[in-house]
């Protein structure tokens, strides 16, 4: 399940459950219309999500290419199992990922890049 | 302990070609798992490698295929056989851009052991293999102190040595549990246990049948007691591949406590080639021993005399037989000087050349030579006619290498042969006087006949030879 929101300024959307085949094209689908053509900024709440795998870490490649090498995508909250699975495939190394223990962490550290225009909360 | 050779425990699962059913088959990993005592995040690990197997196997299966997953549970691993109508895609270029092909190497990431077969009929089949841990590796507890391993990583010559020397090397902890091994160590182990990581493992798991060989105990008394141990050629039967035998030295190694129960180090070679070897030479040694003795034995019993001579034409054993008709025995020494020490002569007493004689004949000619007549004179006062055959001697190459000589003493048969003969002559000279004195009666009788008649008496003999009544008519 993906509910879409925002923290500040920034699109936020939190994924519970699992993030396999089915859930990375929702995944997909859903976070392709927040940013619209030129975002290039989301946060991905995953602290709910409690699984992954090449569904789910598909989708995630899929969002980075979309938003380009000047985009970020910050992940919150991410459980160790998870994290390892990120980590095999090398999704950690990318420059574009940032990785943040919770919405504070993520809050203060991209207040800078976040667009001036907030974002309204849709579900 | 392992117990290879107990039934697995199969679970199994089917499922249609619906992205949908992974949810499913998830869960049902998760249980098998969890039952079989992995940790949760081993078993998080299970299901993200075992869905990648069944998501790709439901996406290229026909629209009504289906894809069985079956799980053998077994004392040391978990085996998850993903079974589908589809060929396994190899991820191309174009489908990586498109985020995909990440599956493959997932699964090779978190399964230990991981295969892909592909069915004669265009089915696939994905085995994973999942061992179960029996010690908590989380961390570097069990492993060897960071100083020893960064000695042994860092400095080239130790990490060559520890590599490549031709000898198992480890380190268990106090409580038997691997520490460290080098590469030689687990090629000794069964196929099941050489990819597995074995730090953290129980000694007497990895090595099956380590217990009931009484290796256990004796590594337990070197931690405990700080003692040294060695064998030679220790004898093991616990391996999938039979008998095998080993050189073994096991010691503590005082690493971190200066008081037992003490580290062990053990550096194994494995000699089982080198035993069966030296059984065999020692087997084929017994075997032509027992062979000569046997050999010997009819030698020495044999009624004929048995002479044997060497390549170079020496005399390198006689049997008893030949001992008692030659009366002494001189090994070693020439054919020449034997036949000028027996007096050998042809029967008509004519000097017999050596060069003529059976034994050099076989020698020079690699053929046998039978029934040669001559008579030897020991030297003692005896003179007898002996019957000579000889037979060459080949060594392995077939080259000629001595020569067996077999005489007998002819004397023997000589004056039985006189015996008859003077028998029949003295049979035949009884037999003419017997017939003459018959005759001789017969005479006598006839004249008294003759004289009964003429004196007008009756015959007083009544003789029925022919001649007689012959005579009478």
């Amino acid at each position: 399940v993906i509910i879409a929101g925002s923290l500040g300024p920034i699109p936020l959307l939190r994924v519970t459950g699992e993030l396999d085949h089915l859930g990375g094209s929702e995944l997909s689908d859903v976070a392709g219309e927040v940013l619209g053509a030129d975002g290039r900024l989301l946060l991905l709440d995953l602290s709910l999500c409690t699984y992954i795998d090449s569904g789910g870490l598909g989708a995630l490649f899929g969002l980075l290419g979309e938003m380009g090498p000047e985009g970020i995508l910050g992940l919150i909250g991410v459980s160790r199992d998870v994290c390892r699975v990120l980590d095999i495939v090398g999704l950690p190394r990318m420059a574009s990922l940032r990785l943040f223990a919770d919405a504070d962490e993520a809050c203060a550290a991209l207040a800078a890049s976040a667009p001036s225009a907030p974002v309204s909360d849709r579900q | 302990m392992t117990a290879p050779k107990t039934q697995p425990l199969i679970h199994s699962l089917i499922l249609a070609a619906d992205l949908g059913e992974v949810t499913r088959a998830r869960e049902f990993l998760k249980d098998v798992a969890m039952e079989t005592g992995f940790s949760e995040a081993r078993v998080f690990d299970i299901q993200v490698a075992c869905s990648e197997a069944i998501s790709n196997a439901i996406e290229h299966a026909p629209e009504k295929g289906q894809v069985e997953v079956t799980t053998s549970l077994r004392p040391d691993r978990l085996e998850v056989e993903v079974e589908g109508p589809g060929r396994f895609q190899v991820p191309r270029r174009a489908q990586e851009r498109s985020n995909r092909g990440l599956g493959l190497p997932l699964m090779a990431c978190l399964a230990d052991h991981l295969a892909l077969y592909s069915g004669p009929r265009g089915g696939t089949l994905v085995s994973l293999t999942f061992y179960v841990p029996t010690a908590e590796r989380d961390g570097d507890e069990g492993a060897l102190p960071p100083s020893i391993m960064e000695l042994i990583e860092s400095n080239e010559l130790v990490s060559s040595i520890t590599e490549n020397a031709p000898v198992g090397i480890y380190v268990l902890g106090p409580d038997l549990r691997f520490r460290w091994t080098n590469r030689v160590w687990k090629g000794f182990l069964d196929l099941s246990y050489r990819a597995v990581d074995l730090t953290g493992l129980f000694y007497g798991d990895v090595v099956p049948g380590a217990e009931d060989a009484g290796l256990v105990d004796i590594l337990r008394c070197i931690s405990e007691e700080g003692s040294w141990h060695t064998m030679e050629e220790f004898e093991f039967r616990g391996f999938e591949r039979g008998v095998t035998y080993w050189r073994w030295d096991a010691l503590p190694l005082k690493l971190e406590r200066d008081e037992p129960p003490y580290d062990v180090l053990a550096v194994v070679s494995e000699v089982t080639e080198q035993v069966l070897q030296r059984r065999r030479v020692e087997a084929l040694a017994g075997e032509i021993e027992r062979e000569r003795n046997r050999l010997r034995t009819i030698l020495e019993t044999s009624p004929a005399a048995v002479m044997i001579v060497d390549a170079d034409g020496k005399v390198s054993y006689v049997n008893r037989r030949a001992q008692e008709l030659y009366g002494f025995v001189t090994l070693g020494l020439d054919l020449n000087a034997h036949a000028a020490a027996l007096k050998i002569m042809r029967l008509d007493g004519t000097p017999f050349p050596v060069e003529d004689m059976p034994a050099t004949r076989s020698l020079r000619l690699g053929s046998s030579v039978r029934n040669v007549e001559m008579t030897i004179e020991p030297g003692d006062g005896r003179r007898f006619p002996v019957l000579m055959s000889s037979a060459p001697l080949f060594d392995a190459q077939g080259v000629v290498d001595g020569a067996i000589v077999i005489f007998d003493d002819l004397s023997g048969q000589k004056e039985a042969e006189e015996a008859l003969q003077a028998t029949n002559e003295e049979l035949l000279r009884f037999n003419r006087a017997a017939v003459d004195r018959e005759l001789r009666m017969v005479e006598l009788k006839q004249e008294i006949n003759a004289l009964c008649a003429a004196a007008g008496q009756p015959r007083r003999y009544p003789l029925e030879f022919t001649t007689d009544q012959t005579r009478e008519t």
